[in-house]
Formats: C-alpha cells, sequence, structure tokens
C-alpha cells in the first residue's frame, strides 16, 4: 500500500521536483538533466529520462522552469531550462514532503544536498 | 545517423503534433536532435553497437514523443512569464512589476495589439478634436490683447433682409470721430486685382483686401519691410500704395529687401509699395496677399442729391473696462446722428428704419460657425474613447478571471492584495501608455492631413498644432484610459477567494455567464458600448440625410454639366461698352464650340459670395396712399442665360435675341418677386423698372424660384434685366455659363484662349463646374456626415468586437453546460438561439439606451441639419436595423461554435 503511494509520487511529483532540484544551481539543458539523473540513480530512474521533455514542457507551461535558446561560442545552440522564481518557492516548500520518500531517491538528494 | 530526420519522423507520427505550432515543433526537434547526437555518442563511449546504441536512443526519442501527448505545449494561452518577488518594495518592485506586465502583454500579442490598436485609435481621435478644439476656439486670436477685439455688423430696424456682417460708412464714420467705448475702428473689404502673370502668362488674379489704416493699429500690427500706409494715403485721388503680405513678396519679388518704393501694376494702375507685413499675419484671411487703401466716403450725403452706401467689414478694438454691448449702443447712437436712412437702405437692408449696431467678439464670429460641429465631434470621440475604455476594461477584466489561480498562487506566496492591485494597474497603465504613444502618432499624421481633410473655409487650420498642450492631454487620456482599464480587475481582486480560486478547475469553471457580478457587469459594459454606438449612429444617419437633403434638394436649375467662368473686367481698363462686347464676342465664340448646348452670363450667378441689390417704389394698393417700399436682387442676364442655367419658366418667356435696346422694355422676375410685389397680376404687369430712358417695363417672363446659396435658404425676390437692353454692362465681373454635354472643365483652356484672343487684360477667374460650386458650398456638411459616420462604425466595431468577445468567452466557459444539454437532446438550433439570444439582449438593452439618449441630445444638432429634423424617423428606424444586423454578426462565430460542441468532449474536458 505504501509502496504503490510512493511509487504513485514517483512517478507524478518526485519526476518534477528531481528536475527542479537538478536545476536549482543552475540553468541547464536537457540531455545535461537526463545524464544526471542516468548517472545519480545508475539507471534506477530511466522512467524520468523517458519523460524527461514532457515533463520538462509541462513545467514549463507551469511557470515553474524557463527554457530558452542560448548559443555559446563555439557550440552549437541549445536549449537551457532555469528554475523561475516560482519554481523555487514550489522546491523550498516541496522539499519538506520530499524527506518522505528521501530513500528512494537517496543518490540524487544527496548530490541536491551536499 | 541523420537523427533530425529521424526524430522528425517518430514526432510526425504522434497524432498530438498537429495541436503544436510550427515553432514548437521545430523547438522540440531541434532540442532531441541534439540529444540523440549526445546520447548516441555516449552510448557507443560506453561500448554499445552501433546498431544497439541506436536502438536505444529511438527508443528514448519514441518514449518522449509518447509522453508527449500528455504534456501538450499551450504556450499561447498560459502565462508562463515568472512572477516578480513578493518581497521587493518601492521603486525597484514598481520596476519589477513593470518589466512583468511588458512581459504577460508581450506573451499575448494578440490581446496586446487589439487593446493598444483600440486605445491608439480612441486616443488619436481624441487628441486630434483636442487640438482642433483648442486650437481654433480656446486659443485667443494672434494679434496682442485679442480678446479685446470685436466684430461690429449693422443692421436696420424692420430689415427684411439678413446681410452678411457688414457696416455702412455712415456708422463708420460717426462713430469713428467720437469713441468712447472702443479705442479705434477698422474697415476692411475683399478685393481681387487684375495683374500680369509671370512671363506673360496672361492676366492673373490675387486676392487682397482694401482696408482703412487704422486697421494695423486695431489689430496692434507693424510691418516687418517699411511701414503700413496711415489715413491720408484713404483720400480719394492720391497716388495709390499697396502693402504685401510675407507670402507674397516671397514669392512674387524674390524676399527682395529694397522692395520699398518699388511699384507693382494691377487693375491697369500703378500701386507704390510701402511695406510688407511679417509672416504669421493674415488678416482677413490666411489667404490675403496684399492690402491697399480703403476709402471710406464722409456720412453726409452727396450734395447731387443721390444717396449710396458704402458696405464694408469692420472690427474694433474695446477700450479696457469696456463691454460689447456698450460698444454696441454706443455705435447706434452715434450713426443716429448720421443722415436719415433713404431709398438705398430699402434696397440693402429691406427698410428704412433706424441704424442699429451690434457687436460679438471677433473669435466668436470668426470660429461662430463651426463651434457647434467642433463640440458635437468633442462629445462624439468622447463617446468612441469611452467606449474603447469599457470595451478594454472589459476584456482586462475577462484576463483577470482567467488569471484567478495565478493571482491566488501568488496571493498564497505572500503577495498582499495591495500588491496584486498595483501589479494589474501597472499592466493596465501599461496598455494605456502604449495606446497613448500610438494615438499620439496618430494624431501627428491626422494633423498633417487636416489642411486637405478640412474645407478651405475652415477657420485657423493654422492654429491648430500638436503642441505640448495637446501631448499633455494625450498623456492624461492614457493614464486616464489605463486606470479605467485596471480598476474593474482590482475591484474584482478584492473579491478573489483564494480557496475557491484554487480549488476550481484551472480551465473552465462552470457557471459563469450571467449568473455571476463579473459576467453581469461585462454585460452591462457592453449594453453601455452598443448605446454608445447606436447614440452615434442616429447622429451620423441624421447628418447624413441632411447632407443628402441638401445635395440633391431642387435648386430650381440644373447643377451638372454646367461651366461656370468669372470673367474680370477692372473698372480701370474697361468701359460699360467695351465689356458688353468683350461679353457679346465671347458668347458667340464659345457656343461655336463643339460640345456647347446653351452658353449665358449674369452679373451674379447662384452660389456667389456677391450680390446687386435694388430698391424702388412701387404705386401705393389697396387703401394705403403711401407708395410701396420694394427691394429686389438685380441681375443682368443675356438671352442664353435660362436655358444655360437650366432654369424652368413658370409663366410667359425667357428673353430673347429681339429683347434689344430698340424693342420694348421687358422684364423677368423670380416667382417670389411675383408673389410678393405682383399679388393677383402676372404676365404683362408694368412695373417702374427700366435703364436708360425709359422708365417702366413689361414683365414678360416668370421663371421659377432659384435657391441662391446651398444650405436652403429662403429665395429672394429678384429682377433680370436684359444686357441688350442696357447701356453696356457696369458690373465688372460677369460670370459665363456654359452648359456642355460632356464633362465641361475640359473647355476651360479654350474659353481662357477665346478670352485672350478678345482682349489680353480679360483675367479668367474661377473657372468651376456648378457641381464643384455646390461641392465647395457643402464641404462642411459633408465633412461633418462623413466625420461621423465614420466615428460610429468605429464605435460599432468595437461594440461589436466586443459582444463577439463577451459571447465566445461565455460560449468558452459554459461549453461543459452546453455539452450536458447537447447530450441531453438540445439541437444544435437551440443552442444557437442560446448564444444569438444573449447578444440580442445586450444589444436590445444599448439600443433602448442609446436611442432614448439620442432623443433628448439631437437637439444639439438642430443647427447642423437642414432638410430633415432632429426627430427624422427613418434615422431612427435605420439604427436598430444596422446595429441588429452587427449583433448577428458578431455573434454567428460563438453561436456556431457553440452549436458544435461535442457532449463527449466538452466532457472529457474537465
Amino acid at each position: 500500500m505504501v509502496n504503490r503511494v510512493i511509487s504513485k509520487e514517483l512517478r507524478k511529483g518526485s519526476a518534477d521536483l528531481l528536475i527542479l532540484a537538478l536545476l536549482e544551481d543552475r540553468a541547464r539543458h536537457g540531455y545535461e538533466i537526463a545524464r544526471l539523473i542516468d548517472e545519480r540513480s545508475q539507471g534506477a530512474l530511466s522512467y524520468h529520462v523517458a519523460s524527461l521533455y514532457p515533463t520538462l514542457y509541462r513545467l514549463e507551461d507551469q511557470g515553474v522552469v524557463e527554457g530558452r535558446w542560448v548559443e555559446k561560442a563555439g557550440q552549437r545552440r541549445r536549449r537551457y531550462y532555469k528554475l523561475t522564481a516560482a519554481g523555487r518557492r514550489v522546491l523550498a516548500k516541496e522539499r519538506s514532503i520530499w524527506q518522505s520518500f528521501f530513500v528512494a531517491l537517496d543518490r540524487v538528494a544527496t548530490l541536491q544536498q551536499g | 545517423m541523420d537523427w533530425k530526420t529521424e526524430v522528425r519522423q517518430i514526432v510526425a507520427d504522434r497524432p498530438v503534433i498537429r495541436d503544436l505550432s510550427a515553432a514548437d515543433l521545430a523547438d522540440i526537434v531541434e532540442e532531441w536532435t541534439q540529444h540523440a547526437h549526445a546520447a548516441w555518442s555516449a552510448a557507443r563511449a560506453d561500448g554499445l553497437t552501433e546498431a544497439d546504441a541506436t536502438a536505444h536512443v529511438r527508443s528514448q526519442i519514441d518514449a518522449w514523443s509518447m509522453n508527449l501527448a500528455d504534456a501538450p505545449r499551450r504556450r499561447k494561452k498560459v502565462l508562463a512569464v515568472e512572477p516578480p518577488p513578493a518581497a521587493t518594495r518601492g521603486a525597484s518592485g514598481l520596476w519589477q512589476d513593470a518589466r512583468y506586465g511588458w512581459r504577460l502583454l508581450r506573451k499575448q500579442p494578440g490581446f496586446t495589439l487589439v487593446a493598444v490598436l483600440t486605445t491608439a485609435l480612441a486616443i488619436g481621435a481624441t487628441t486630434t478634436l483636442f487640438s482642433v478644439a483648442d486650437g481654433v476656439l480656446a486659443r485667443p486670436l494672434p494679434f496682442p490683447d485679442a480678446d479685446r477685439l470685436i466684430r461690429v455688423s449693422e443692421t436696420r430696424e424692420g430689415a427684411t433682409r439678413q446681410l452678411p456682417s457688414l457696416i455702412t460708412h455712415v456708422t463708420y464714420q460717426t462713430w469713428r470721430d467720437r469713441p468712447t467705448s472702443i479705442e479705434g475702428i477698422a474697415g476692411f473689404r475683399g478685393h481681387t486685382a487684375t495683374m500680369d502673370g509671370d512671363a506673360g502668362s496672361g492676366a492673373e488674379r490675387v486676392l487682397g483686401s482694401q482696408v482703412t489704416a487704422s486697421l494695423f493699429s486695431v489689430l496692434r500690427s507693424r510691418a516687418e519691410i517699411g511701414s503700413a500706409f496711415t489715413e491720408a494715403d484713404e483720400a480719394p485721388g492720391r497716388a495709390g500704395v499697396i502693402v504685401l503680405s510675407h507670402g507674397f513678396w516671397q514669392a512674387r519679388f524674390g524676399a527682395d529687401p529694397g522692395i520699398v518704393g518699388r511699384s507693382i501694376d494691377m487693375d491697369g494702375a500703378s500701386y507704390q509699395i510701402v511695406g510688407v507685413m511679417p509672416a504669421g499675419f493674415g488678416f482677413p484671411s490666411a489667404e490675403t496677399r496684399f492690402w491697399m487703401p480703403l476709402n471710406v466716403p464722409p456720412a453726409t450725403p452727396p450734395e447731387d442729391g443721390s444717396s449710396r452706401i458704402a458696405l464694408f467689414s469692420a472690427i474694433a478694438r474695446l477700450r479696457p473696462g469696456f463691454t460689447v454691448t456698450q460698444a454696441a449702443e454706443e455705435a447706434t447712437t452715434r450713426a443716429a446722428t448720421g443722415p436719415p436712412p433713404a431709398m438705398v437702405d430699402t434696397a440693402v437692408f429691406g427698410s428704412q428704419g433706424p441704424r442699429v449696431v451690434t457687436g460679438v467678439p471677433l473669435i466668436d464670429f470668426v470660429t461662430g460657425e463651426v463651434r457647434p460641429a467642433i463640440l458635437m465631434f468633442l462629445a462624439a470621440v468622447g463617446l468612441l474613447f469611452l467606449t474603447a475604455v469599457a470595451n478594454i476594461s472589459s476584456l482586462q477584466l475577462a484576463r483577470s478571471t482567467t488569471r484567478r489561480r495565478e493571482l491566488a498562487i501568488r496571493s498564497a506566496l505572500g503577495a498582499g492584495t495591495g500588491r496584486l492591485a498595483r501589479q494589474l494597474l501597472i499592466e493596465s497603465g501599461l496598455l494605456g501608455l502604449a495606446g497613448g504613444a500610438a494615438g499620439l502618432a496618430l494624431a501627428v499624421l491626422l494633423h498633417r492631413a487636416l489642411p486637405t481633410l478640412l474645407p478651405a473655409d475652415f477657420p485657423r487650420v493654422s492654429d491648430v498644432a500638436i503642441n505640448l498642450r495637446a501631448i499633455a492631454f494625450a498623456g492624461g487620456i492614457s493614464l486616464m484610459a489605463g486606470l479605467l482599464f485596471g480598476i474593474l480587475p482590482v475591484v474584482h481582486l478584492r473579491r478573489l477567494r483564494l480557496v475557491d480560486a484554487l480549488a476550481e478547475d484551472s480551465q473552465a469553471p462552470v457557471g459563469v455567464s450571467l449568473r455571476t457580478s463579473i459576467g453581469r457587469l461585462r454585460m452591462g459594459m457592453m449594453v453601455g458600448q452598443v448605446a454608445a454606438a447606436s447614440l452615434l449612429l442616429v447622429g451620423a444617419l441624421l447628418l447624413g440625410r441632411s447632407f443628402s437633403a441638401l445635395w440633391n434638394a431642387d435648386r430650381g436649375y440644373e447643377p451638372t454639366n454646367l461651366l461656370t467662368v468669372r470673367v474680370a473686367m477692372p473698372e480701370q481698363t474697361f468701359t460699360p461698352a467695351t465689356r458688353a462686347e468683350a461679353m457679346r464676342q465671347l458668347l458667340g465664340r464659345t457656343r461655336a464650340l463643339p460640345g456647347v448646348v446653351a452658353v449665358g452670363f449674369s452679373t451674379i450667378i447662384p452660389i456667389s459670395n456677391v450680390d446687386s441689390l435694388m430698391g424702388f417704389n412701387l404705386p401705393p394698393r389697396g387703401d394705403s396712399p403711401d407708395p410701396i417700399n420694394a427691394q429686389a436682387a438685380v441681375r443682368t442676364v443675356s438671352p442664353g442665360f435660362f436655358p444655360a442655367l437650366g432654369v424652368m419658366m413658370a409663366d410667359g418667356r425667357p428673353y430673347s435675341e429681339a429683347d434689344t435696346a430698340s424693342a420694348p422694355a421687358v422684364l423677368v422676375v423670380n416667382e417670389t418677386f411675383a408673389r410678393t410685389y405682383m399679388p393677383g397680376e402676372g404676365i404683362g404687369t408694368r412695373l417702374p423698372l427700366a435703364a436708360g430712358e425709359r422708365t417702366e417695363s413689361e414683365v414678360v417672363g416668370i421663371i421659377r424660384d432659384v435657391q441662391p446659396a446651398t444650405r436652403g435658404e429662403a429665395p429672394r425676390p429678384e429682377v433680370y434685366f436684359a444686357t441688350d437692353q442696357q447701356p453696356g454692362l457696369r458690373f465688372s465681373e460677369p460670370v459665363l455659363l456654359v452648359r456642355t454635354t460632356d464633362d465641361p472643365l475640359g473647355l476651360v483652356p479654350v474659353v481662357r484662349q477665346l478670352a485672350q484672343q478678345i482682349d489680353t487684360r480679360i483675367a479668367i477667374d474661377a473657372p468651376m463646374t456648378m457641381e464643384a460650386r455646390l461641392a465647395t458650398g457643402l464641404a462642411r456638411p459633408r465633412l461633418y456626415a462623413m466625420l461621423l459616420t465614420g466615428l460610429s462604425v468605429l464605435a460599432l466595431v468595437i461594440a461589436g468586437v466586443g459582444v463577439f468577445g463577451v459571447l465566445s468567452y461565455n460560449v468558452a466557459q459554459r461549453r461543459r453546460e452546453i455539452g450536458v444539454r447537447a447530450a441531453l437532446g438540445a439541437r444544435p438550433g437551440q443552442i444557437v438561439r442560446l448564444t444569438v439570444g444573449q447578444g440580442l439582449l445586450m444589444a436590445a438593452a444599448g439600443l433602448a439606451i442609446g436611442l432614448s439618449a439620442a432623443f433628448w441630445l439631437v437637439r444639439y444638432l438642430d443647427g447642423l441639419l437642414w432638410g430633415v429634423t432632429a426627430r427624422d424617423p427613418l434615422s431612427y428606424a435605420l439604427v436598430p436595423i444596422v446595429l441588429l444586423g452587427a449583433t448577428i454578426l458578431a455573434c454567428w462565430v460563438p453561436a456556431r461554435r457553440a452549436a458544435r460542441i461535442d457532449p463527449l468532449t466538452a466532457m472529457r474536458h474537465h
């Protein structure tokens, strides 16, 4: 029962939080986010990578992240996502709830708190 | 591996794609392509085979595109703009709010464009009208202490003829000699001079003015070069002197600084140039190119026993502390000391009663005729402005309703009501200011076009400027508009209940529309807009019908295919005999031209700014032993005149070639003359009017009345003399009439050439078709009708867009309700009726209010209407038809949309 609740949260809510957390200190592009999730969870959260862009777009629509094409010298134009102020507030608010499934997201969460 | 093609193919297979914009799709393809390249390289680096790496990446892209259906991009609707933090205070907070507002507006370019355009139109029109009212009505005339300048007019007790504002030499002389209430009086009258054109291009006509020397002191104006002339120059027999306008001096004399002392030939005489007036000086009009002395005869009658009246316009300067009324009383008293009025007074005024002098402030005289129109248009654009503001206010209200969640979240995050209100007001203010800036630009454009838009005789056009006052006005109403846009959403904000807003469905709460206070408020504003539009429509229809009545009025003559040409033959170079001979030849040669149907001339034609009047005594009639003082307008005409003008005979015959000096003296009069002075008599009546040796003539023809001007003026008694029975032609500017089968303007060069062949000193002036004369005379009514039509159409469009907006919004909000209705068996027709019914309800309410308001307000239009009453039933009847048509148009799309709602989709939507 508890497992089911947690897995539902994992599927829906925490994917968002994961991404918000990864964007907390700097803007990143989609591949970078995917790589970080994959690396830090060692493939455990591959579902999130599979829904990465749909999630990002939804978050963008909700106004918590903002995507922007950025051109850096010598590189291709890339779309970087950054946390909006609203996103920061959501992240701060949700951190307390987050603690309840901290274990499941151990590696990623540790990375973010460190 | 071409990932771009790969990505595009995978994405294109998903049905959800069709809902994405092309730009969004391109973004996605590029982003995923980059990701695919990086992921593929990483997989290869991890040791996967090429095929495995490709399959791995492809499955990822596939997964994204599958899940895309759950997260459709809806950037157009959702405001992905980061609100400013709640914590900031003061100026930096204001700046942040402004930036946030600006980005929000940019995220909704459609709404912003409509709002800014509507505001710009309203503010542009309002600012232009303000600058016209300010420049024409409010600003003082461009003379020192111009508020003390008055225009003086004279009439007679019991006068039957309304003259333009003129005074007689008697009033001028008696008042000028002993003025108490005024510092000075000046007389002036228009004078068009004939002079040789440049490089032998034939004689040319130049508009100037004959003025008393006192004009310059009354206006307190000095010459720029040299000096104005003095009273000594007014005496008859003095060598002619002339003062030039700045423009004439530049155009004709190349701004020669040594101009004073040179002479100029006009009307066959030589005038010495004594001065040049400064650039801004233009009196009585900006087109005046020169001033020469006006000789005012002494008040005492000539010793030969004749009586004469010199008529001219006059202005005076009040002494400080005196009023217009006091001045008029003084002038009336002074004028009574002159010789008693005589027969000539009957000729001019239709009465020999005592002289009565009146006065009005000069600015009122100059602008009096256009004042009601300008004020009416100021009110009309004000109404348009309010309509536009109401419309955008209503749109803002709708936006704030859909933004409930955003506002509620911000409120939950700590933004106070004041902060949110400030945010809403700043957004509205931005809209107002953007609209205001565009409106000001529009006003500048309109201002540039004013000289071409306004009729030539519109007063003070050059005094209209987009100056600091106009800019301040535009800024003020922009801010006001901004405030009004935002005030309703802010009031609404205070009612915002956080929990409700957060709890309800973000997409489409049920039960909006009429049942909420917001819905009712928006409906109310729509009703107001429809009312304003219908009020303006009534006005426009009345003015339009009035113009149409004026244009199509039966004038007693036929204005189409008729050329009128003034043939100027000045006193100095022509005698009555040579003039008559020149006209005889010109008639003969013109008649021979191809396409000419009839040719004639008259000393005076309809729609003319000159007239020729006559007073005479008729034998006593009835019981009274006194002779009857009769008065009539008098014209000398050639035999061809009546057919050329297209006048119908009411009785008898027109003149013929046989009516010569040796034939019996005959007369043609108009119907009004016959009715007034020949009651019970007709053709064959003998009147004591004749030229030369003869003492009476027989009336051989009565013509149908000819309308003297353009605006429905009542016909006056008129007498027509046959030119061949007169000893020459004394009038120096007869008008040639040429009736043709086709457009007559092509004849102008030919007629000019013929005149030159007859005598090079003849100047052909003002060649115009009769229709053009009519159009010029009716330019103001036409402008007023067109302008108000334009404004009312604009108001109608704005109101229509508003109704459309409200209904579309309601349909969107009631999607679920309509879906339920459809599911329960409501037919599309019933659903259409539901929506259209709402629109018609608003239109009917607005119409009722607008028509009632119109019924009360149209009396202010009275002065601008001819031929229709302000209660014209047709105008009132047409407005509902137009409005209902527009409403059905505005309802059409929302109603169709409502009818097409699929119950299943509508329910699943939530």
